[in-house]
């Protein structure tokens, strides 16, 4: 029955078809059956909204925090390193590590100084009285099993860094953690606890203060990103090459991989969102 | 029985004691609306049934039988006599002028007896025998065994049911009070009017009753004053000794041998509720009963245990094992205080590859060594003294052998007092360090507990606490495996000495409730314990029918033997393991002996809280 009607819809002349301009109601008796379905149905539809399409180099740029972060904990593992064969000494690192985070402190230079020169002179006084335990509590498991979780934790620090993105993997204070974890599993291995002392107080400073003077940095003055970016980049790798070629050049891949292999890929795959 | 009767069948209850007797007339219940007859016993003196029923109604007026009276002819063909001699003795004429009487009869050679009516109407198509065994006091007849708690169970095994409410119960009510009603016909065939000389027997017993009344007012004046203070006491008391809960047992104990004499409340109560009308009534039937299976194992289990620990006390004295007692103590002590201290060290060595904290295990040994020298020094001080103590314990069994073993318990409390507080020590920093790695390793996620909405949220922490928080989450986690060692070992010590004293508590209770008595009543005399009723069937025996015939020896309208079936009523006997299971005295609810399930205990012991005894947390208020 209703094909039947279809087709004598199909068979109306062209003048009364142009006549009534077919709406997508219901109410109304349009001379068509209730399954008719006109050309102009799909007309109103929209597709990915709210799609942002992005340009290759602002994508280069952006990718610069995953740069930093990376950088970050290749230096963090080379210091340890260096401490480990004796070619760093703590007094050094700790000396170097605060000039550099007083430096930071005076660029940063926006909230109240009282407070934080409290809770910067508990965190260390705490770490100091804590690091002859910190430095005895790994005695007993073996060291290969310290490195599994030391590497597994920096992983989680990477993965859960916050890079600017809006996501619900992201978690800023469970990324920190992950990191203090990691460094204080690192530094327990540490002939001394002066070394663990620099260890800790430097992991600190480079996973909690940096990265919120980095983004400050960023907020006020964008140009400077690239500046910072290239400097870390260039220190990472510079720490690593005397320790092991291949490590220093996989590094090197890695950065190249984020900063231009992946935005290439990105902008590739956008044209599969229409 | 189970078959609904539609036309009720006529039932006879006649009491098996009767069935000796000479012919004579039945006296009795008629139940017209049930169609039945209580016969309650067979008078065969030579009354004339006008006489009897002129005594009846002056006994209508003294004693509240609902409607006692003649209702039947009793024959009994055995004795020699031929049938129509013993009804022209005993039967007149006015008696068989009355219709619905019953004439039951013992054939010669018969076991069973046989039904007769005086009636017009020969409608009744057959009619049931039931031969009872005349209940006495303690022993009532009822439809099934009491289902309540502990004492009250005790004092309802003797007592009969209230408030009758089923055809049977009611009938069986009457069958109770047949003994009593039994009594005071005798005492009136003997020709003492008046009834008393039959209630003044009891004289001696009611003496006590009262003294012990007269105890029981006193000691409830004295204790509603200071109850609550002594009860908190005693209560806290209990908790932790042995000693003191045995003690409060044993007066319990004499607290329910004086309940024995005297009505609970309840019943007075129910007293007061009833009109004044029937409250004559009641006060015969509901009249309570001395509860002697109660009494008697009370008193049974005191003796017994009594008995047992003087045996004890003076076997150990005359043997000379106090002294010995007393060494074998120390050296025990010591052996234990030895092998604490080789565990301690073979602990602080991280044994079987555990990955412990050197410096961590070092100290908590240490510490833990530090108490074992100050026990040994505590046992040096207490040395001089340990004879007398010994002595004191020991002689303590003269109260009771479970007064031994309580104590044997207090001492054995003591003497691992140094496991108890190592378990209570790493229970408590265990517990302490599980409790902050929750909360860390939640602030270690960025999230934190929230009372108020009693939900975790997710909360932005700077960065300082979230550094400190980490550090120490860290310092918690490595250290958590040295600790959970010592809690674990020191759980399986304390486990094992609560094992040994909860054996000491289980004989110690079976001993406060030992089922001897009732288990030897049940075995003399069944019928003190009756748990229900049962009905047996009697076997018809075949005599010679055309022996026996009423009609020639007298009058009109009496039937020709109706066809009946003969049962036997009897008391069954309470299921033996419901006798065992009932202690004899009531526990406290909050009763620290009360156990507590299996997985909340597993609990427990997972999240080191401590398991017995156990303190309230002040959270859980």
């Amino acid at each position: 029955m209703a094909s039947n009607n279809v087709k004598c819809n199909d068979n109306l002349p062209d003048e009364i078809k142009r006549r009534t301009v077919w709406r997508k109601v219901l109410y109304k008796d349009q001379g068509v059956p209730d399954n008719y379905v006109d050309e102009s149905f799909l007309d109103e539809m929209r597709k990915n909204l709210h799609t942002r399409t992005y340009q290759f180099w602002s994508v280069v740029l952006e990718s610069g925090a995953v740069s930093q972060q990376i950088s970050s904990v290749a230096i963090f593992v080379a210091v340890f390193v260096y401490m480990d064969l004796g070619a760093l000494t703590p007094s050094a690192l700790f000396v170097f590590a605060s000039v550099l985070t007083f430096i930071g402190y005076i660029l940063f230079d926006a909230l109240d100084g009282l407070d934080d020169l409290k809770s910067c002179l508990l965190v260390l006084m705490s770490v100091f009285v804590l690091s002859p335990v910190l430095k005895t509590l790994t005695d007993s498991i073996s060291t290969d099993t310290i490195y599994a979780m030391t590497t597994f934790m920096l992983a989680m620090n990477l993965l859960l860094y916050d890079y600017g993105t809006r996501a619900a993997i992201v978690s800023r204070s469970a990324s920190l953690n992950a990191s203090i974890f990691a460094s204080v599993c690192l530094a327990s291995r540490l002939p001394s606890s002066w070394h663990v002392f620099a260890t800790v107080a430097f992991a600190m400073q480079l996973f909690a203060l940096f990265p919120s003077l980095r983004r400050q940095l960023k907020m006020h003055l964008p140009s400077s990103d690239k500046f910072v970016t290239w400097v870390l980049v260039l220190v990472a790798i510079a720490m690593l090459w005397p320790l092991s070629q291949l490590f220093a050049v996989l590094l090197v891949l890695v950065h190249v991989a984020v900063t231009f292999v992946c935005p290439f890929w990105l902008i590739k795959l956008q044209g599969l969102k229409k | 029985m189970a078959a609904p009767i539609i036309t009720k069948k006529l039932r006879v209850f006649f009491p098996r004691h009767c069935l000796l007797y000479d012919s004579g007339l039945i006296v009795g219940w008629q139940l017209c609306g049930e169609n039945a007859f209580v016969a309650l016993t067979v008078i065969c003196s030579s009354f004339t049934s006008s006489k009897l029923s002129e005594r009846f109604s002056k006994l209508r007026g003294e004693i509240s039988s609902s409607s006692l009276s003649v209702c039947g002819v009793w024959i009994n063909e055995k004795p020699g006599k031929s049938v129509s001699e013993v009804l022209a003795e005993t039967i007149e004429d006015s008696l068989l002028s009355t219709e619905g009487r019953i004439i039951v009869c013992l054939p010669r050679n018969a076991i069973v007896p046989q039904l007769y009516i005086l009636e017009n109407k020969c409608s009744r198509d057959g009619a049931v025998i039931v031969l009872y065994n005349q209940p006495t006091e303690n022993a009532p007849l009822k439809i099934k065994a009491p289902s309540a708690e502990t004492s009250e169970f005790w004092r309802q095994l003797q007592r009969a049911e209230e408030k009758p409410s089923t055809e049977l119960s009611k009938i069986l009510e009457l069958l109770n009070r047949s003994c009593k009603e039994e009594g005071k016909i005798s005492a009136m065939m003997k020709n003492t009017d008046t009834v008393e000389s039959f209630t003044g027997g009891n004289s001696l017993f009611s003496l006590i009753s009262e003294v012990v009344k007269k105890i029981h007012w006193l000691c409830s004046c004295l204790n509603f004053e200071m109850f609550s203070r002594w009860q908190l006491a005693v209560r806290f008391l209990s908790c932790w000794s042995v000693g003191v809960l045995q003690c409060l047992t044993r007066v319990k104990q004499m607290k329910a041998l004086c309940m024995c004499f005297i009505q609970p409340k309840r019943d007075e109560e129910d007293l007061s509720k009833v009109s004044s009308l029937q409250s004559g009534e009641n006060c015969t039937t509901k009249q309570e009963v001395f509860p002697i299976v109660w009494f008697g194992s009370l008193i049974s289990a005191m003796l017994i245990d009594i008995s047992l620990g003087i045996l004890i006390v003076s076997w150990i004295f005359g043997n000379g094992y106090n002294l010995r007692a007393t060494d074998f103590m120390m050296e025990k002590t010591n052996t234990v205080a030895e092998l604490l201290s080789a565990l301690l060290d073979w602990l602080k060595d991280a044994p079987a590859g555990l990955k412990l904290n050197k410096q961590l295990a070092e100290c908590l040994s240490t510490f833990f060594l530090y108490h074992i020298y100050l026990w040994q020094i505590y046992l040096s001080c207490i040395e001089p003294y340990l004879q007398i103590i010994t002595k004191v314990i020991i002689t303590s069994g003269c109260l009771g052998v479970t007064f031994l073993l309580s104590m044997v318990s207090e001492v054995l409390s003591v003497l691992t007092l140094h496991i108890y507080c190592f378990y209570v020590y790493a229970a408590r920093l265990y517990n302490f360090q599980l409790k902050k790695l929750i909360t860390l390793f939640r602030l270690f996620t960025g999230r934190r507990w929230n009372i108020e909405k009693n939900q975790v949220e997710s909360v932005p922490f700077k960065a300082d606490s979230l550094f400190l928080g980490t550090l120490f989450f860290t310092i918690l986690l490595f250290l958590l495996p040295t600790t959970a060692m010592y809690y674990a070992v020191f759980t399986v010590l304390r486990l094992m000495v609560l094992l040994v004293k909860g054996a000491i508590n289980r004989v110690i209770n079976t001993m406060n409730n030992l089922p001897v008595f009732p288990l030897a009543v049940a075995c003399v005399k069944p019928d003190l314990l009756p748990g229900g009723i049962t009905f047996e069937l009697l076997e018809p025996t075949i005599y010679p029918e055309e022996k026996f015939n009423i009609q020639n020896g007298c009058s009109r309208n009496i039937t020709t033997p109706l066809p009946s079936v003969c049962l036997v009523l009897h008391n069954q006997l309470v299921p033996l393991a419901k006798l065992i299971s009932h202690y004899l005295i009531d526990i406290q609810p909050d009763d620290p002996t009360s156990t507590q399930s299996c997985l909340t205990l597993m609990s427990k012991l997972a999240k080191g809280e401590l398991i017995y005894p156990w303190v309230k947390t002040r959270h859980s208020k």
